[in-house]
């Protein structure tokens, strides 16, 4: 499936993209025939000016001199003439000129076209609720944009917005500003791929980085050891490698990155960019290493590590096709609004790491339990929502679904996951 | 029609500088016909002194030094519009190529892409949310200038500003600019503009400019604004103190007249109706909210949950609910996953976990088991069983 959308967006926008060259080939080739045509208009009306001009000087002379009627006629006649093919080539040139930027026309026209067809104009049937109108929800996206640019490290931006929108810092996360300066100035400066002060850091929270096992210093480590080797600083290199060595014992996949540090460390010497190991160079390893630091930061201050603004919209970006294609096939078949929904139409995988809590949905009713209709279990174990429990029951008793113990609906008991 | 997160997302990055192209072209044409009659004219009179050039070849001299100075003038200036038509179509070409740099079978190129894709949403956002300077920063700090309209985006904000000054003639000179196309998305501002500089005539108590200004400029009245204009041109009758006509003279029109603007601006420019960062943010949250979120008695407080947070949750409730038709479980205690290798045990108090949390807690514990949420102790033995189909 995700093969199959993989062909076809790249053929879509190979065919933008073809009609965008095949426009500027045409204008190119458009201009280039007109410049080509006013040139060479230019260069016969300035012979014909030349020519003419001639004539009037001889003219001149000749009112002094006994005129030689027969020479001025036979001059007159050609400057005529070419006049005349000067006119008309003029003439042939405008009409191109202007008729030929009309025909233009289609093949720019055809990028807007093929565009309309590859993409979507908007979000079709999906409900948006608009949040302009209340101020009040607007403030809160915008606090919860600021809080993400401090720890994207965007101190000054996010001061900005603060302006902008006439926000009050109390409301925003309750941490020391000073605090703020500092996990800024660190990401600021890992973006101008200083690591100096992110281990320095390190340092200062040891405790905190052995109490979650955190691999951050080793990571930074890592980026260190290969930013001397582009230097090309073997010396430097050589010596860093000592840094590693807590850290082999401690982990088995830091022993592996160790290996692969070694292995490019050989290579270094020839071009680190043409060998097996050129996947650590790659620049995405920068953006890790700045989210690992905000992750270790804000865990330390019982926040939350991924900026939950990112979580979001990284969810939203990858499960808003799925709902737009079966919304607009719902609006199709005429089935009920999405908006009465309580619950959206599909099921979006959005993977271990980003399941927060656990749900349990009832397995009769294919609900998910809530504190009204919480999850209950049976006297066998089985477990099922509140609601399902007393569908099953007649009078005091009922049958366990999944099993044949017969039991008194007193017995159940509520669970909490 | 590409139904991933390009096809749904990426209209508008396409179409916004498509259309400034489109309004180049336009603009090209007309300059290119504008230039061309003027040559031709020029022809014209030269064919007519020609038929006597053997008699007066000053004045066909004359002509034709006119016409060659004509025939400058229209190279230079196909040159300038050559240049104008190319620079939009690479404008269009490097936003396809942006589009094309989105390769899913590379990892880095992937995560890289997607970052600049929410950091130029988020720009998008602050934009239309009138954070004009936030924005600005933004773009530039991340390196999205070139993909986020800025520039449409700052030309808007000048003309809203001054319609908030009550100043009407950059907002008129935008609308003429734009007219055909304008028209065509049945755009209305221009009347309603100069309905409003009627009523400020009214309310400055000049009745004749009033009525003059409404001679000249409000003849065509649009189908739905018949009542507005009936109870506008009321006004000249009847003194402004009467009270039903508190709210054609209210100061909150101008308001109106912006938002109006920024509507036909927006569509104008193919920049889509709705902001993609609301409709992405609300899709999120929606998959990710669980009852769990909201409730309140068995709440287990999990800090790196987003919906959990105190912002984003205020915008969640108003969501539908992520839909789950199998139960997905998580310890409580250390976040693992509760599945066959790590089956679910419930406590006396009637508190799941994951085995693996109480037998480790037990293990440090000498056999006993604190419950992590209401702290009564019991020993591992009494943990029973629950199945979870």
């Amino acid at each position: 499936m995700a093969n199959i959308q993989l062909i076809t967006n790249a053929s879509a926008l190979s065919y933008i993209e073809k009609d965008v060259d095949k426009a500027i080939e045409s204008v190119l080739e458009f201009y280039d025939t007109t410049n080509s045509n006013i040139d060479s208009v230019i260069v016969q009306l300035q012979q014909v000016i030349s020519d003419v001009k001639e004539t009037c000087e001889n003219q001149k002379y000749a009112t002094a001199q006994p005129p030689n009627t027969n020479e001025i006629v036979t001059n007159g006649l050609r400057n005529m003439i070419t006049t005349t093919q000067c006119v008309t080539k003029m003439k042939q040139s405008t009409k191109y000129y202007s008729d030929k930027h009309k025909d233009l026309h289609a093949c720019i026209s055809k990028i807007g076209k093929t565009a309309d067809k590859c993409f979507q104009s908007d979000f079709g049937n999906v409900p948006i609720v608009d949040i302009f109108d209340t101020t009040d929800k607007l403030k809160y996206i915008h606090m919860i944009i600021c809080e993400d640019l401090y720890r994207q490290g965007r101190i000054s931006i996010a001061k900005k917005l603060i302006e902008e929108t006439k926000l009050n810092d109390n409301e925003l996360f309750n941490i020391e500003q000073t605090i703020l300066e500092e996990i800024n100035y660190i990401l600021e400066n890992i973006r101008e791929k200083n690591l100096q002060p992110a281990l320095d850091w390190c340092k200062r929270n040891r405790e905190q980085l052995l109490k979650t096992n955190s691999l951050l210093e080793f990571h930074l480590h890592k980026m260190r050891f290969l930013q001397l080797l582009i230097e090309q600083n073997y010396d430097d290199a050589k010596m860093y490698m000592w840094n590693f060595s807590q850290y082999i014992q401690m982990n088995s996949e830091c022993e592996k990155v160790v290996k692969e540090l070694m292995g490019a460390f050989v290579f270094s010497q020839r071009d680190l960019s043409k060998s097996p190991y050129k996947y650590l160079l790659e620049p995405h390893l920068w953006l890790q290493l700045s989210d690992l630091f905000v992750k270790q930061a804000f865990q330390q201050m019982g926040l939350s590590q991924d900026s939950p603004l990112y979580v979001v919209m990284k969810t939203g970006f990858s499960a808003l096709p799925a709902l737009m294609s079966i919304v607009n096939a719902m609006q199709n078949t005429q089935v009920c609004h999405i908006l009465s929904k309580d619950e959206l139409p599909i099921e979006v995988d959005v993977g271990q790491d980003h399941r927060y809590h656990s749900v349990f949905a009832c397995p009769i009713l294919r609900q998910q339990t809530t504190d009204l209709n919480p999850p209950m279990k049976l006297v066998c174990g089985h477990v099922i929502s509140r609601d399902a429990l007393v569908k099953l029951t007649t009078q005091t008793k009922l049958k366990c679904p999944y099993c044949p113990m017969e039991q008194n609906l007193s017995d159940a008991r509520r669970l909490f996951f | 029609m590409i139904s991933d997160d390009v096809g749904v997302l990426e209209h508008a990055t396409i179409k916004v500088p498509y259309e400034h192209l489109n309004k180049h072209y336009r603009h090209a044409q007309k300059q290119i016909d504008r230039d061309s009659a003027l040559l031709i004219s020029s022809v014209n009179d030269l064919e007519k002194k020609n038929t006597f050039t053997t008699t007066n070849p000053e004045a066909t001299l004359e002509c034709l030094k006119f016409c060659l100075e004509k025939c400058m003038t229209l190279k230079r200036k196909a040159r300038e519009l050559k240049d104008d038509e190319l620079e939009c179509l690479q404008n269009v070409k490097r936003r396809v190529d942006h589009l094309k740099e989105y390769d899913k079978s590379s990892l880095s190129k992937t995560e890289i892409w997607r970052k600049q894709r929410y950091d130029r949403v988020l720009v998008d956002f602050l934009f239309r949310t009138k954070c004009y300077e936030t924005a600005i920063a933004l773009a530039k700090a991340t390196g999205v200038q070139n993909l986020v309209n800025s520039e449409v985006y700052l030309a808007a904000k000048e003309i809203e500003d001054s319609l908030m000054n009550r100043d009407t003639s950059k907002c008129l000179a935008w609308f003429n600019e734009n007219k055909t196309k304008l028209k065509k998305n049945g755009c209305t501002l221009d009347f309603c503009i100069r309905l409003q500089e009627f009523i400020e005539f009214i309310k400055a108590k000049q009745l004749k400019e009033a009525v003059q200004h409404a001679r000249r400029h409000l003849t065509q009245i649009p189908d739905n604004h018949i009542s507005e204009f009936e109870m506008a041109m009321g006004l000249l009758v009847l003194r402004q103190s009467n009270t039903c006509y508190q709210s054609i003279l209210d100061e909150i029109r101008w308001q109106k007249l912006v938002e109006q603007f920024r509507v036909d601006n927006l569509k104008l420019h193919q920049m889509g109706m709705q902001s993609k960062f609301i409709a992405v943010l609300q899709t999120g949250l929606s998959a990710l909210k669980t009852p769990t979120c909201f409730d309140k008695v068995t709440a287990i407080k999990n800090p790196n949950c987003p919906v959990c947070n105190q912002h984003l949750k205020m915008i969640a409730k108003i969501l539908p609910y992520a839909h789950c038709s199998v139960s997905k479980l998580i310890c409580a205690h250390n976040r693992d996953p509760i599945n066959e290798s790590n089956p679910p045990l419930m406590l006396p108090n009637g508190y799941v976990y994951g085995s693996k949390a109480l037998k480790s807690m037990a293990s440090e514990n000498n056999g006993k088991i604190i419950c992590p949420r209401t702290n009564d102790t019991y020993n591992l033995n009494q943990a029973e069983k629950v199945y979870i189909m």
